[in-house]
């Protein structure tokens, strides 16, 4: 099953510690010799398109109301849920280590994936 | 944070046992002291992480609760003392390793563990479920399960795969030079198995295994990342990963196989395409430059051939059938000719095709449906459709796969009848590209 990583935080936090970024370099490794990352990226600033009340906008990011904002993005392949939460948990220990003060969100959402053939 | 569940530490386990494995079976060159240790921590893991958490490096935890309980048992058991000699050496150190800075260290030990699990002492099946125990971190229930077994015959292999190699005196070393590289193959050929038993099941109702598939697909990158100079390895990832692109579209809603061609293609999972043709474009970069490539990349760069055609249609036949001729000069093999059949009768008519079976040495692959089946084909192409029909009825008695038999029965009547028009070909299920 697949499930995707948003690490998740306040975009005004500034650039994380230099030891965050290797430690979270050599976990990505370590994902991607155990063969279970597929995919990863960063994430730039959004543009929203919104509909609201019939009425259409675009609307440039960053947002200042915004708590928390993805950088990035992982994508596994994982054998159960546990197996991803599991990961998620390490995201955030390494924050926790390495990043005191720092409040961090590490979503892990599972895909759908294609959908079954049609009868 | 809450307390962890079992389901969390057993899959805090899984991802950390091939390494925790590794690292104590070239400690102890013992692989059954190795497991014994390592179920060791994993019981310990259970006992305390739910009072405790689990632990910040979760890996470095159960190496050192399994060092500590070698140790002990070295200290009350002399003869295993004696037994292991080595071990001492490597244990006292007492320092922790630094599991984070010794990756490479690591990798070797993983790989070791690799070439252990698929050593030429070994039958084939035993080195498929020893690879899937040991270095994919399954249960024997798992393996069991997916293998349609019954847990005790699959925890009897494993027990006789562990003592052959004890008896066998298997290295656990890295071999070198031209034993690695036939070590090497030994590997892949295990991995390429697990991948295909699931992709058409010999066994068992269903036409597919994806998790066999996963589980091959996972073992493959795990032997990329730790060969990234090799080209097969990169190939055989890009083989698999191309060809596990179509385990959704290869059976339509009643679990029916639907064969390469009919295929609806935008149902194929292009992230895995995707990956598995950067994993081909690795391993054309590293054989041009100079390190060989073998059968993996030619294999890989025909399913790439297939993966790149948007339609059926537009699929380079002349390119496959150049790349088989290719095959058949590397590695000579009926199966390998049957498959050649196919891309020359798609390339070049089907009479080009049935020359090849033509010339098929009298007994080759007897006992399978394979080269009936490719001549049905080739014959209904041809029009000969009475002809296609017996060789179709041919085919379906010898195949052990219910949903392949009666894809091959309606192909029989459809001859039969003249009047159904079908483009499918009948399934391989090695080399096609399928």
């Amino acid at each position: 099953m697949r499930y995707m990583m948003f690490v998740k935080m306040d975009p005004n936090a500034g650039p994380p510690p230099a030891a965050l970024m290797e430690a979270v370099e050599t976990e990505i490794q370590q994902q991607y010799a155990d063969g279970i990352l597929l995919d990863a990226d960063g994430l730039g600033p959004a543009v929203e398109i919104r509909l609201n009340a019939g009425e259409v906008t675009h609307v440039d990011g960053p947002f200042a109301e915004a708590k928390e904002v993805a950088g990035g993005f992982s994508l596994f392949e994982v054998r159960s849920e546990e197996e991803a939460l599991e990961l998620g948990r390490r995201m955030v220990q390494l924050h926790v280590d390495l990043w005191p003060g720092q409040d961090v969100t590490v979503e892990m959402r599972p895909l759908f994936g294609p959908p079954a053939p049609a009868e | 944070m809450s307390s962890p569940t079992d389901d969390a530490i057993l899959a805090v386990w899984r991802n950390e046992s091939v390494r925790l494995l590794a690292g104590l079976a070239r400690m102890t060159h013992d692989l059954d002291l190795a497991e014994d240790l390592a179920q060791d921590a994993l019981v310990a893991a259970l006992e305390q992480w739910p009072r405790e958490g689990i632990p910040r490096n979760p890996g470095a935890w159960l190496m050192s609760i399994a060092k500590r309980r070698a140790i002990d048992g070295f200290r009350r058991d002399e003869v295993l003392r004696r037994k292991v000699a080595l071990l001492g050496h490597e244990l006292e150190e007492g320092e922790m390793p630094d599991l984070a800075a010794a990756v490479d260290h690591i990798e070797d030990d993983v790989l070791r563990l690799m070439f252990l699990s698929c050593h030429p002492a070994l039958a084939p099946d035993s080195r498929t479920v020893l690879t899937l125990r040991l270095v994919g971190g399954l249960t024997t229930a798992e393996i069991a399960r997916a293998y349609f077994a019954k847990e005790s015959a699959v925890g009897q292999r494993i027990s006789r795969a562990k003592r052959t190699l004890a008896e066998a005196g298997a290295s656990f070393e890295l071999p070198v030079g031209a034993e690695r590289a036939s070590r090497m193959r030994e590997v892949m050929q295990t991995i390429y198995l697990v991948f295909n038993e699931g992709y058409t099941a010999t066994a068992g109702p269903s036409w597919t295994r994806p998790e066999l598939c996963l589980e091959g697909m996972r073992l493959a990158r795990m032997l990329a990342a730790l060969a990234p100079g090799d080209p097969e390895a990169q190939a055989l990832q890009g083989l698999l990963e191309i060809q596990g692109s179509r385990l959704v579209a290869r059976a339509d809603a009643s679990g029916k196989p639907v064969l390469l061609e009919d295929q609806d293609r935008t149902r194929w999972d292009q992230l895995l395409l995707r990956r598995g043709l950067a994993a081909v474009e690795r391993a054309t970069a590293l054989a041009t430059s100079g390190i060989p490539g073998g059968s993996y990349l030619v294999q890989a760069m025909i399913a790439a051939c297939h993966g790149r055609a948007r339609r059926a249609e537009e699929t380079d036949w002349a390119e496959i059938a150049r790349l088989y001729d290719l095959l058949a000069s590397g590695a000579p093999g009926a199966v390998i000719e049957v498959n050649r059949a196919v891309a020359h009768g798609r390339a070049f008519g089907p009479e080009a095709g049935l020359a090849i079976l033509a010339a098929l040495p009298d007994g080759a692959l007897a006992g399978s449906h394979l080269p009936s089946g490719v001549r049905g084909d080739l014959l209904h192409r041809a029009g000969r459709h009475l002809e296609a029909a017996a060789a179709f009825a041919e085919a379906a008695s010898l195949t052990t796969n219910a949903d392949e038999r009666s894809l091959l029965e309606s192909r029989a009547t459809a001859c039969r009848n003249h009047a159904v028009p079908s483009d499918a070909s009948v399934s391989t299920t090695s080399g096609s590209g399928d």
